[in-house]
């Protein structure tokens, strides 16, 4: 879990689906989660669509840019 | 300078909590979304690829995966290719123009791949992603094994992302508190920065100074890094009243950054400025946590929140003068 969701719970309102700390508690407690989605994906091994555009050179590989805009 | 940012459009993923996005180096207006169900600690993870344009965001594809996803990261040579890193540990290859699934799938992560970045220098086209299990692994995407595994951090690396000017060299930041330089050349780390006396959740390379980096802790400050002298920071930008969750610098800007936290808001600064916070966006109720910046369109901008939204806007900083 990541350090910042110990804050979850002073952050705000909670939002419509169910809060975070919900689904913490349901997963640790090992019950079910509901509407809990597990496809069964698997890899094609299709090879890719050939690409037909050529690559463009970044911002930063072009001349310098003008001066940034001011606030 | 507070508040929501002009000519915003959203697109809501349902039931979906959003972690990364990024924009087609390709396709103006493409953008494609990470996105777990339930906060990524149970079920599935989908792959939004979206399409903006003045009228609005729809959604050109979307692909499920069995775990949450974490990172996505656009090929640099196939304008169809996408890679995603998952809760379950693997990469998934997708193709946009095929819709039946991921082409490959990657699986040598024991934990969490929470980054996964392709190669932004010219010459090579490979992809590097960091772990959970506190390895960053290098990978050819047409070949299923690694060619690499890197080891030294002592925590979860949270963000790996590669030099866009030093090939073969890439930075991580790590739940251990360093920022890492890496050289694909050698197995071992080339630079150990203690960057913060918190968790690093994410780090960026500067694209106008091949030797400046910048990091976002824990410990809600941005921090900026000259690899010539890493004994301090040479800018400490501070606001964010939260985690720092995601750093990039413009692509357009050599001084500018934004960045996405926990707080729920995005913030745009300029280090060379004495009062560097420029602007902050409040327009999510959630954790914040993927940010990109368009490489097409001069100062647009797209983040995703754990609120199911993914926005795409132009904040006024960023906007180009009259």
């Amino acid at each position: 879990m990541e350090p910042g969701a110990e804050l979850r719970s002073q952050a705000g309102p909670g939002p419509a689906p169910a809060p975070f700390s919900e689904i913490l508690r349901l997963v640790r407690s090992g019950q079910d989660v509901p509407g809990l989605h597990r496809p069964s994906v698997t890899a094609s091994l299709a090879s890719p669509t050939p690409s037909r555009l050529a690559r463009r050179p970044k911002p930063w590989e072009r001349p310098r840019p003008a001066e940034p805009p001011q606030p | 300078m507070s508040g929501a940012a002009r000519r915003s459009q959203a697109f809501r993923l349902p039931g979906r909590h959003g972690y990364a996005v990024e924009f087609s180096p390709y396709l103006p207006g493409r953008l494609a979304c990470a996105a777990a169900q339930y906060y990524g600690i149970a079920g599935c993870g989908t792959l939004a690829v979206l399409e903006q344009n003045e009228a609005g965001i729809c959604l050109f594809r979307s692909f499920d995966w069995n775990d949450g996803l974490f990172d996505v990261t656009w090929s640099e040579n196939n304008e169809h290719v996408l890679v995603t890193s998952s809760g379950d540990g693997s990469l998934q290859i997708w193709d946009t123009a095929n819709p039946t699934g991921p082409l490959q799938v990657y699986k040598e992560h024991t934990q969490e791949v929470y980054s996964v970045d392709w190669s932004q220098t010219r010459g090579e086209q490979v992809v590097v992603s960091g772990s959970w299990d506190q390895t960053a692994k290098l990978w050819d995407p047409t070949v299923g094994r690694s060619l690499c595994t890197f080891k030294g951090h002592e925590g979860i690396i949270y963000s790996t992302i590669w030099s866009p000017h030093i090939p073969g060299c890439f930075a991580s930041a790590s739940g251990d508190q360093t920022l890492r330089i890496w050289d694909v050349k050698t197995p071992g780390v080339k630079v150990v920065i203690p960057g913060h006396q918190a968790e690093i959740l994410s780090c960026d390379w500067c694209k106008y100074d091949e030797n400046l980096l910048v990091t976002g802790a824990v410990d809600c400050s941005l921090k900026g890094w000259d690899l010539r002298n890493v004994r301090q920071p040479v800018f400490n930008l501070v606001g964010h009243t939260y985690a720092v969750r995601r750093v990039k610098f413009s692509p357009f800007h050599a001084t500018l950054l934004a960045s996405c936290s926990y707080d729920f808001t995005v913030r745009f600064w300029d280090f060379s400025k004495p009062n560097p916070l420029l602007e902050t966006v409040e327009h999510h109720t959630e954790f914040t946590c993927g940010l990109d910046l368009s490489l097409h369109n001069h100062g647009q901008v797209a983040d995703c929140a754990w609120d199911e939204l993914v926005k795409i806007y132009t904040p006024s900083c960023l906007a180009a003068p009259v």
